[in-house]
């Protein structure tokens, strides 16, 4: 997938560091840092949370859903607005209201996961894809399966 | 409340339950639950009823589901299931294992998990995943590593035996600090060596009834027994008609009576040899085998039955239940002398087990 990589508009640019893998390539050519450190991959009970509350804080950005995550937290809205200014800190945001939530759409490595495609305004980003102010995010599971 | 049987059904589309009275002649299904999510093993915990499933999603990743009432509602958590940043990051959940209060997960890529809150947290067994042989394991192997058998000793703590797909039998004794390989016996024949110290395939690990330890193993190449404990094993593949398997079920009162269900080979196809079904069971721990199949297609199936998807339940007389990659479940209410096909056009079947609630 090397040259795949369609991140945001202020994706960082390429970093030399060998340690932290590119997402999105696993590897296989680009390699980046992230601007801000990414959290560690988070989890918990998957039940259903109280239902997120429009936050109008600094960066709040607009995201969009999948159908099939807020299935299994049952409350989560199709539609909500956080603040965040990365990728990574709306990860964290979806967690610290849905536990779980975001070891749903990240995995270990840090990245998002392979099936799962998020893009910020229009462009497919990365945890390290950085959020302007009302950014619109649309988190979507992949074309895949059988 | 009356007794009732569950098979507890693990599909490659969700989770099921079929549900009869312990004279087992009628049988409810219910599913597919877990949201359709591949899942790999389906277990019960006899102490508190609860319900454990096992998977992993391709766009969601692994997680271990649960249900406290019978499969009506479900929850699910991945907390502490998950390897260094860097790492391999796991896919699926393969093997789960009930002890006193204790959830064990096995994982692909292959690694061992525990969790104290009945499967709201957990945290690895590292040992095992960073063992000196590890750069071994799958060496003959490529299909990866899943940690696919969870054997607890059902009496003493500190000792489990686990199966991994082209590593072979590992064990431990000092409640995993440290795990030692258990494969003396059993071949690897896509290795130079056909008896190597870890490398082999492993199908499926079976715990005697008795003080634990005699285990009986289908292997990739062949099946056997141990009076040791895995120490050291034994070939019982004479009478059987093929050495290639997957499923292996222990008589839950009776040492030496064993279960299998021998498949044609690895390169044969996979299925019931000559598309015809056939349980074979030993009553004398391996020495001679009858084949058991009244009840079972004979003509034209070519099924065939994986690692985890045939069990037994603890009633008298023993019941025997195994579920097919063509989606149907055979159960036998009498130790495998007659079988009757209790569900159909199910999902891949990856797992079956039993659990009995009620009083």
């Amino acid at each position: 997938m090397t040259g795949a990589v369609a991140a945001g508009p202020s994706t960082p640019p390429p970093h030399p560091s060998p340690a932290r893998t590119c997402e999105v390539c696993e590897g296989e050519g680009v390699r980046t840092a992230p601007q801000r450190p990414l959290p560690p991959c988070g989890g918990g009970l998957g039940r259903g949370g109280s239902a997120a509350r429009e936050t109008a804080a600094i960066a709040s950005i607009h995201v969009t859903l999948p159908p099939a995550l807020c299935t299994l937290f049952p409350g989560a809205p199709r539609e909500l607005a956080l603040p965040a200014t990365t990728v990574a800190e709306l990860m964290q945001a979806l967690d610290a209201r849905w536990p779980g939530m975001r070891d749903r759409l990240c995995d270990s490595r840090p990245a998002i996961r392979r099936h799962i495609n998020v893009f910020v305004d229009g462009e497919r980003a990365r945890l390290d894809t950085e959020l302007r102010p009302g950014a619109e995010v649309l988190v979507m599971t992949a074309i895949s399966g059988g | 409340m009356s007794q009732r049987l569950l098979l507890l059904i693990g599909t490659k589309k969700g989770a099921f339950i079929a549900e009869s009275d312990p004279r087992r002649g009628s049988w409810t299904l219910a599913g597919p639950f877990c949201e359709a999510w591949p899942i790999n093993h389906v277990v019960g915990d006899p102490d508190t009823g609860t319900i454990y499933a096992g998977g992993g999603n391709e766009w969601f990743g692994p997680a271990v589901w649960k249900t406290s009432d019978q499969g009506a509602t479900w929850t699910h958590s991945s907390q502490g299931l998950a390897y260094e940043e860097g790492a391999t990051p796991i896919k699926t959940v393969w093997s789960l294992a009930s002890r006193n209060g204790t959830l064990f997960a096995g994982v692909e890529p292959a690694g061992l998990f525990r969790s104290a809150d009945a499967g709201g947290s957990f945290s690895e067994y590292p040992a095992l995943r960073n063992h000196p042989t590890r750069g071994d394991w799958n060496i003959s192997g490529a299909g990866g590593t899943m940690l696919h058998h969870i054997v607890p000793h059902p009496q003493d703590e500190d000792r489990i035996w686990v199966g991994i797909s082209a590593a072979g039998v590992f064990a431990t004794e000092d409640g995993g600090a440290s795990w030692e390989p258990r494969n003396r016996g059993t071949r690897n024949d896509y290795s130079p060596d056909k008896y190597p110290l870890v490398g082999q395939c492993v199908h499926g690990v079976a715990l005697a009834a008795g003080a634990g330890d005699r285990l009986y193993q289908q292997n990739h190449c062949g099946m056997y027994r141990s009076d040791d404990a895995g120490r050291n094993w034994t070939s019982i593949e004479p009478g059987l008609p093929s050495t290639f398997g997957f499923a292996a079920a222990a008589h839950p009162r009776d040492p030496d009576t064993l279960f299998l269900l021998p498949l044609n080979g690895d390169q044969a196809g996979r299925f019931v040899p000559d598309g015809k079904a056939a349980v074979w069971r030993t009553q004398d721990a391996g020495r001679s085998w009858q084949d058991l199949r009244r009840g079972l297609p004979q003509k034209q199936a070519f099924f065939g039955v994986l690692r985890q998807a045939m069990a037994t339940d603890r009633l008298d007389p023993v019941g025997l239940y195994f579920g097919t990659s063509s989606g149907s479940v055979y159960a036998s209410a009498d130790e495998g002398e007659h079988f009757a096909c209790i569900a159909e056009h199910l999902p891949t079947i990856t797992s079956v087990e039993t659990l009995m609630v009620g009083t």
